[in-house]
């Protein structure tokens, strides 16, 4: 059922068409998919800012979650709660607010300019929650006094944390990094107001179903990106599952 | 270390939403006005918010009809030792819901179905489906056997224990699947534009103020601050009803 329309778009962009009946198969749409420029642009113009972004936010989700997790309980509390908003707000009032912040601050002489520059940032800040909420329980379960041995033998708390503390996390970051790229890959309300002249998937799909100008060589790139990310999440959960159960029998025979 | 992340905070996610309360209560001018409101308060405007509600009441009764069988069946054991299955049914949300309603949209073609009410209700329930089964899901499979295993040795039948025991126990589940489901179909325009003929939604009028013929800031920040509160009332309603739900960001994040 979940899968019926995606196993459709399939059949229909590996197949020829003609006034929307099947004719026999071709892969023609997945050929002008290539030589579409505006399409290519749009793909590259989405991995870019996924990676970029979830970089970004990766890098400041995992130091503010280490942060976080020495704060005093108050600071933590108000910090937390803030943390909170961007991911229970509608994304059509967050879109909005970026928009209309980057309006304000132009007008008080300070030019961002619209494009790369606001669609980073607004991806950015969206998915660092997402980021700390993974890092932060793996932080829980470290060893503490790993790290203080590590000030003991003459470490520094900068390099403690870069040598010692960041390789313990690095699988959570890794997972906070991947649901970052997701997260911004599947945007389309906050790329609408903040894209400036830059496309991505989503606003071209959203162009062309709107416009009436659907080419079967879309569906033949989204066909294509879903067959890749579907085998991309099935190989990460395969894999996660096989460590768990190795994990369990291992616990087992500790028992 | 955190400190840079709270300035971030209030810069990019305090500010902007009281420069949209700014927007709110002040007219193209920049006087201080309650225009804007006046304005979403018409009969017009409320008929649409009514006609919204409506909407996503009815993707979520969807959505629930759907998922609580799925979420019932895939939380017994037997079918489902390794979770796997689970994964399948959440796992399409991982890809960008407009090339989903590109594929359900091909669906529609491929049947010949044209566009309207029902084709976008229907768009709108697939997208938010695994948001319905994932919490449900979650709830039953903590669901103490012996309490069924009590309830059956107590002489009610199958039918009967899943009425007086199952069901009553998963509702905090199905309650925050439905916050889950509601809240953001309440927003989305996207889907009921593309596939409900001349259909006209809540988000779609703010989108219009910013986007599109009808350009007001002042009147679609108001709009966007009546999202807002519902957004608020419905978490303030979540947060009482399940304090040990997981919280949006888990459920969106519990699959890496």
């Amino acid at each position: 059922m979940m899968y019926a329309p995606i196993a459709v778009l399939i059949i229909y962009s590996l197949s020829k068409t003609q006034n929307g009946k099947i004719t026999g198969f071709s892969l023609a749409a997945y050929s002008d998919m290539f030589g579409d420029a505006k399409l290519m642009t749009a793909v590259l113009n989405t991995f870019v800012l996924g990676l970029v972004s979830a970089a970004l936010a990766t890098l400041i989700g995992t130091f503010t979650a280490i942060g976080l997790f020495n704060m005093k309980k108050s600071g933590r509390r108000v910090l937390s709660a803030g943390n909170q908003i961007t991911v229970v707000n509608a994304d059509i009032v967050t879109g909005i607010a970026f928009f209309l912040l980057f309006v304000f601050l132009r007008n008080v002489g300070i030019p961002i300019p619209d494009g790369w520059v606001t669609l980073i940032i607004a991806h950015t800040v969206i998915t660092v929650p997402y980021v700390i909420l993974t890092v932060l329980p793996r932080l829980r379960q470290l060893n503490p006094n790993v790290y203080e041995a590590a000030l003991d033998l003459g470490a520094g708390p900068w390099r403690a944390t870069v040598r010692v503390l960041l390789p313990q996390l690095f699988g959570a970051m890794l997972a906070g990094f991947a649901l970052a790229f997701t997260l911004s890959l599947d945007d389309f309300v906050i790329a609408r107001y903040n894209k400036g002249g830059v496309e991505t998937i989503s606003t071209f799909i959203y162009g062309a179903l709107r416009s009436k100008g659907l080419k079967n060589s879309y569906r033949a790139m989204s066909a294509l990106l879903f067959v890749v990310i579907l085998a991309l999440l099935i190989t990460v959960n395969l894999f996660k599952a096989w460590r768990q159960k190795i994990q369990n029998k291992h616990d087992g025979k500790k028992i | 270390m955190a400190l840079p992340y709270a300035v971030l905070l209030v810069v990019f996610v305090v500010v902007p939403l009281f420069i949209v309360l700014c927007y709110a209560f002040t007219a193209s001018d920049g006087g201080f006005s309650f225009d804007g409101f006046t304005s979403v308060f018409t009969r017009n405007r409320m008929a649409i918010l009514w006609e919204s509600l409506k909407f996503s009441f009815f993707t979520t009764v969807i959505c629930f009809a759907v998922a609580y069988p799925i979420a019932f069946i895939l939380s017994n054991k037997k079918f489902n030792r390794s979770g796997v299955l689970i994964l399948l049914f959440v796992l399409p949300m991982w890809i960008n819901f407009l090339l989903r309603m590109l594929a359900v949209k091909t669906v529609f073609d491929f049947f010949g179905v044209g566009l309207g009410y029902i084709p976008a209700l229907v768009g709108s329930a697939y997208d938010f489906l695994p948001f319905m089964i994932l919490p449900i899901y979650t709830t039953l499979c903590n669901i103490d056997k012996s309490l069924t295993e009590a309830s059956a040795d107590l002489g009610a039948g199958s039918v009967r224990t899943f009425f007086r025991v199952t069901l009553p126990l998963s509702v905090p589940g199905v309650l925050s699947g439905s916050i889950m489901v509601f809240m953001p179909s309440l927003s989305s325009f996207a889907v009921p534009q593309l596939l409900g003929l001349n259909l006209r939604l809540f988000g779609e009028m703010i989108d219009n103020q910013f986007i599109g013929s009808a350009q007001n800031y002042n009147i679609g920040s108001a709009m966007s601050f009546v999202m807002l509160a519902l957004v608020g009332l419905s978490m303030f309603i979540a947060n009482r009803v399940s304090k040990k739900q997981g919280g949006i960001a888990e459920a969106k994040g519990g699959l890496w």
